[in-house]
């Protein structure tokens, strides 16, 4: 399930970036591409719109690379700049609201993971449970930042509590915690959801 | 140790991130309360569904990173290409050392890629133009829509053409593939396509990365060059217009050039001709219907034929066998004068030159001023002075030696002279029938 530790690491593909081998940043892309959306997705509340900024980190981060002191850290540099960048378009946003009408409410079930091939497969029941996903997704997004943060990062990717720690500049245990605050306010707030699982209590 | 802390750990081991240690603390408490165990039970479930509901969101994030490199790759080689024209410039000028030390090229500075706030989604292809019907499959197993001219298409999009429609397609990396009628691409990434059926025929932009067209039984591969591949039941064609192309199939790699045209049976190419000229007359139906651009292309491409068999011409005929061939060979020649296949072939421009001046009708005048007074070999100019003189019985006040004898830069209020001429007097010289 996890990520086996890759034997080339950030940093390693980071200097072979600067000491020419441009090449080696679509590793990095790869490898990051899915925190980096899951930040974004956190910071601004929908996927649609965050996959333009996660691109846009992405190349800013290419772009600033030569600005990175500690190669080894590449991963919570990048979490900064896809910070940045989505704060940068809030505001533009808030600045030029009209203009950015057209891309409709935030945080609609419909538009979020709305991917193209989600129609309807079969009957009712795969009917009902894509109902079920929706309002999961809605709920995911209406948690608080913090912990729809680490659920994010968490779902989006393969990766364990020490890469989402090294990341977001926490302790291990703190991503630990926020995953199981946010769990259990789901687990409150869609308990019809979750209570016909096998190993309940009668 | 509370419940609350108990809840960490249940969130861990679903996790797979539980110590041997705290396994153990965890396993026991369970056994004596139902409230973390009905906790547990809910956590998992809620963890499968979770699962669940990130697949299409973990299929974004894989698009999204293969747009921003292929956002990468792009930028790469115009910075790559923009850095050998300056470098040229500057070698031209000032001699190679100091190019050298001016651009570094060993400091690999990565260039700046065109970052936009909030800049539309990347996408692989866009419909430039269509004839008719075109649908698209946004992903396998989605339903077939309408794809609008100007409308993009990701990785993983199909594209299919409706019988008698013809389509143009612009890939990310500035390619330009055209598709046959009743034919069905999947587009697999900015530089790659999946022939379904039908032909289509690309002009594929210069990249480090190759551009693959596969087929059921091969690939075809290429750095920068125009080809055209059909689909056949059991068989593919592939034409190759410029440069060259490498099939990969089940044998050894094969190299297909310029000027041949193969077919691919089994992942083996048999069958080699050299006919080319009429094997993609197909494009120029969808070249007709393209309006003012298509137009220019279309005419490039007549021109470009018309130069090839002037070159043809020039190579197998003596000059008196040009001149028996009369009026006909007139078009070729002068058309091989403005490509660039004659260049730097002096002997090849002066022979056809000689035979314009001696028998061009009255249509060749307008060639003759704008291509062949400012032409950059003096015998040509000379010759095609001469030539005007006969058809018009002007000079302008330059003799016809004085064409060859004086440098380009001085010609230039001439040449302009005759420009002038020729608009004021073009109604007399009605184009070619």
């Amino acid at each position: 399930m996890l990520r086996s530790s890759p034997s080339t690491t950030d940093g390693d593909l980071v200097r072979e970036v600067l000491a020419g081998r441009r090449e080696a940043y679509e590793e990095l892309v790869r490898r990051w591409t899915p925190r980096v959306l899951a930040v974004c997705h956190a910071k601004v509340g929908r996927r649609g719109m965050s996959e333009d900024l996660a691109q846009e980190a992405l190349l800013r981060g290419y772009v600033g690379l030569r600005t990175l002191s500690e190669p080894e850290k590449f991963g919570s540099w990048l979490h900064g700049i896809a910070v940045r960048t989505c704060l940068d378009w809030l505001k533009a946003k808030e600045r030029t609201q009209v203009s950015f009408s057209d891309l409709g409410a935030p945080a609609s079930p419909e538009d979020v993971f709305a991917g193209p091939d989600s129609g309807p497969a079969s009957p009712s029941s795969a009917i009902e449970r894509e109902d079920d996903v929706k309002q999961l997704l809605e709920e995911v997004e209406a948690l608080p930042e913090e912990y729809r943060t680490v659920i994010l990062l968490y779902y989006y990717d393969d990766v364990t509590y020490r890469d989402i720690a090294g990341m977001l500049g926490v302790s291990p245990a703190t991503v630990n915690l926020r995953l199981t605050r946010a769990r259990a306010l789901l687990r409150r707030r869609l308990g019809a959801l979750h209570q016909s699982a096998p190993g309940d209590e009668p | 140790m509370s419940c609350e802390d108990i809840w960490n750990l249940i969130s861990a081991r679903i996790d797979g991130q539980l110590t041997e240690e705290d396994r153990g603390r965890l396993e026991a408490h369970l056994v004596e309360c139902a409230a973390c165990r009905s906790i547990d039970g809910s956590f998992r479930a809620g963890d499968a569904a979770l699962r669940r509901a990130f697949v299409p969101g973990r299929r974004a994030a894989a698009g999204v990173a293969e747009r921003t490199v292929s956002r990468l790759r792009a930028s790469r080689e115009r910075s790559l290409a923009r850095r050998r024209v300056l470098q040229l410039a500057a070698a031209a000028a000032a001699g190679f050392t100091l190019a050298v030390l001016v651009f570094r090229p060993w400091a690999g500075t990565p260039p700046a890629p065109e970052v936009t706030k909030a800049a539309p989604p990347a996408v692989a292809a866009e419909l430039a133009f269509a004839t008719g019907g075109v649908e698209i499959q946004p992903g396998d197993g989605a339903a077939w829509r309408p794809l609008g001219k100007g409308e993009g298409a990701g990785a993983g999009a199909r594209i299919r053409t409706a019988p008698r429609a013809l389509a143009e397609v612009r890939m990310a990396d500035g390619s330009t593939v055209r598709l046959n009628e009743s034919t069905e691409v999947r587009i697999e990434r900015s530089r790659g396509l999946d022939l379904v059926r039908g032909r289509l025929w690309s002009e594929v932009a210069r990249a480090e990365t190759p551009f693959v067209v596969t087929v059921p039984d091969a690939a075809v591969t290429a750095l920068g060059t125009k080809f055209d591949v059909e689909l056949e039941p059991g068989k593919t064609w592939l034409t190759v217009l410029e440069g060259a192309t490498k099939v990969t199939g089940s044998g050894e790699a094969e190299i297909v050039r310029a000027g041949e045209r193969v077919t691919i049976e089994g992942g083996v190419v048999k069958a080699r001709t050299q006919e080319v000229v009429f094997a993609t007359r197909w494009v120029n139906r969808l070249l007709l219907q393209k309006g003012e651009e298509g137009k220019t292309e279309l005419a490039s491409r007549l021109e470009d034929l018309l130069a090839a068999i002037g070159d043809e011409k020039i190579m197998h005929l003596r000059e008196a066998e040009l001149e028996d061939l009369g009026e006909s060979c007139v078009r070729p020649l002068l058309s091989y004068l403005a490509s660039p296949r004659s260049r730097g072939r002096a002997e090849g421009q002066e022979t056809a030159v000689r035979v314009i001046a001696r028998i061009a009708p009255r249509w060749a005048v307008r060639d003759i001023i704008v291509h062949l007074l400012p032409h950059e070999n003096g015998t040509v100019r000379h010759a095609a002075a001469r030539a005007l003189e006969r058809l018009t019985g002007e000079t302008r006040g330059l003799k016809p030696e004085d064409w060859e004898r004086k440098p380009l830069a001085e010609l230039e209020p001439a040449y302009h002279e005759w420009l002038a001429w020729w608009e004021e007097n073009k109604a007399r010289y009605p184009a070619e029938r």
